[in-house]
């Protein structure tokens, strides 16, 4: 596949494979909609009525959440990965390991994400 | 294979972060108030006592609804809470946000951990508090007592097990810092030597219903009346199964006198539950003369009485303003029913639920209570199965249930005719009379549920039932 160029869905329009996170400090990550739909306040706000009226992109707001903590939003997005992988799966589900140093703060994000 | 779901980040958070104790335990003061119950029942589950004795002294809620989480209890996290509750009773520590002062060990159907959770989830806090059952309350705990633990005691077997020993010697220990508060007693098996000890640890006016079903002889129970009388707050008694043979007439009297004279303390009563209580009989009246409360319950199951006894029941204020009235297995036959007719009269404007089951109550007695009855038009409820009458006098009782608007349920005996000579029923006769029954009951209403009932099959011990087609015994 060389010369190909390898493209990405956009964050916009309902059919988007992707959704953006917007941190408090302005920070935004990329994530795809299917993962980040692990997260039931993810999902409550996408489906908000008024979503797909009024903005084309799906972006979500966290005024609550700066990033910090890098490892913590990477943990976020690598659970939201592991969620999707083995949900419903008959196969043998390995421990998520949450370094003991991010645990609080990755307690409060996960209470407030709903995940 | 079986399909599983991964765990929630909430849950896999909570125990790295209690993998840790000392880590746990330094987090406690940053943790956010909502996030004490899920972390709370990780560390409960997993048995992380450190953590859960620090979690007990900063728990930020006025109560700790234990109960709920106690359905094997554990007696290393049990002593593990009662060491936290020690910190601040003995020891004068308050952490910054100590707010307990209930510890809740009732097994309650509001989920305090769930609710919790969903309102977590539903991001709708205020109104989640909103919507919940207010906390269960007792005047004691404006006392002096900092702390007041709920619990309801089921003593079934002849000795505590170690959980209730456990408390009940902390409790004991800690006179004059602990309230303990049991609102519900069973005692189903436990010796009264034993139960003494129990009754001496509670607040015994703070106890609101008791259940004794312990096969007590009639002297046993006088030796628990004095107990009794200082239940002040009882609005509940179910007595079951006292014996009262092998006892002198004398001593019987004596005996009846010493409990029924208690009920004249018992200024709260509501409900009354005698089943299979002998010593009634010729003594109702010394009972029913020593409510001084309106009951909205009467039962009075599988005794026996005198036609004497049946005549007080409209006698006193007492019962005059029944919901349920329960008679059933109470053996009625041969007595003139005119009594019940007029209590029946009393409680037209309140009664909802009238059970007459296996009452013995033959074709010739019906019609005493059917002017009465067919004016009970809050009644929801009406049992008369097991009462041998036929099908002309059936049909009678149906006539007089027209204008009952408000049954859902009705269950009748089925006709002596569906019987043989032998008392065994014929089931193609009973479901040929069923249906014409059925046919008469909706000429005149729509009844909500209706089903006509056999005796019970004497191998199966089931009764046969006839609804829209006829049930089959399992023999």
């Amino acid at each position: 596949m060389d010369g190909e160029k390898k493209t990405y869905g956009g964050c916009e329009g309902p059919d988007a494979l992707y959704v953006k996170l917007i941190l408090s400090d302005g920070h935004e990550f990329i994530v795809k909609k299917e993962r980040a739909l692990t997260s039931g306040t993810i999902k409550a706000m996408l489906s908000g009525p008024g979503q797909f009226a009024e903005k084309e992109a799906d972006e979500v707001h966290f005024r609550e959440i700066p990033s910090h903590v890098p490892s913590k939003v990477y943990a976020l997005c690598m659970y939201f990965m592991y969620k999707v992988r083995y949900t419903n799966s008959s196969t043998e589900i390995p421990e998520f390991p949450v370094a003991p140093e991010i645990a609080l703060e990755l307690l409060m994000a996960a209470n407030f994400l709903d995940c | 294979m079986s399909v599983r779901t991964p765990p929630r980040l909430l849950e896999l958070a909570g125990r790295s972060l209690l993998r840790d104790e000392a880590l746990a335990i330094s987090t406690l003061e940053e943790l956010p108030t909502e996030l004490f119950p899920p972390l709370f029942m990780e560390a409960f589950s997993r048995k992380r006592c450190e953590a859960l004795k620090l979690m007990v002294q900063a728990w930020p809620f006025l109560r700790l609804p234990l109960g709920s989480l106690m359905k094997r209890p554990c007696p290393e996290t049990f002593q593990a809470v009662l060491d936290g509750l020690d910190a601040l009773l003995t020891h004068g520590v308050r952490l910054r946000r100590w707010k307990l002062q209930v510890l809740d060990l009732q097994d309650v159907s509001e989920n305090f951990w769930m609710v919790w959770s969903e309102a977590m989830a539903r991001r709708c806090l205020p109104n989640a508090m909103m919507n919940r059952k207010p906390v269960q309350d007792c005047p004691r705990m404006r006392g002096q007592q900092p702390l007041t633990v709920f619990i309801d005691l089921c003593l079934k077997n002849r000795t505590l097990d170690e959980y209730f020993t456990c408390l009940l010697l902390w409790v004991k220990q800690r006179e004059g810092l602990v309230h303990l508060c049991c609102k519900k007693l069973k005692m189903l098996g436990m010796l009264l030597h034993n139960i003494r000890n129990i009754l001496k640890t509670v607040s015994l006016d703070c106890i609101q219903e008791v259940e004794v079903n312990c096969n007590w002889t009639l002297p046993v129970l006088a030796e628990f009346t004095p107990y009794l009388g200082q239940m002040r707050n009882l609005q509940k008694l179910v007595l079951s199964d006292i014996d009262s043979r092998y006892i002198s007439p004398e001593q019987k009297k004596e005996f009846v006198t010493q409990f029924t004279t208690q009920f004249l303390k018992l200024r709260c009563l509501q409900k009354l539950y005698m089943n299979s209580v002998s010593f009634l009989e010729g003594h109702l009246d010394q009972l029913l003369s020593c409510l001084k409360t309106s009951l909205n319950i009467l039962a009075i199951s599988n005794c026996v009485l005198l036609e004497s006894d049946l005549k007080h029941l409209s006698k006193y204020p007492s019962i005059g303003q029944l919901k349920t009235l329960d008679l059933s297995g109470t053996r009625l036959a041969n007595f003139s029913l005119v009594p019940l007719q007029v209590l029946l009269e009393k409680v037209a404007a309140t009664l909802e639920y009238l059970d007459l089951d296996d009452c013995g109550i033959v074709d010739s007695q019906v019609n005493a209570i059917l002017p009465a009855l067919s004016r009970c038009f809050e009644l929801t409820t009406f049992s008369f199965r097991g009462n041998p009458i036929s099908m002309a006098t059936l049909e009678n009782l149906l006539c007089h249930t027209i204008r009952l608007n408000n049954l859902c349920l009705e269950l009748y005996p089925a006709p002596r005719e569906s019987y043989d000579v032998r008392g065994i029923v014929c089931r193609s006769r009973f479901a040929q009379l069923g249906a014409e029954l059925m046919g008469r009951v909706r000429a005149l209403r729509e009844p909500e549920r209706i089903l006509f009932c056999t005796d019970y099959c004497p191998q199966c011990g089931n009764r046969s039932l006839y609804d829209l087609e006829v049930d089959r015994c399992c023999c």
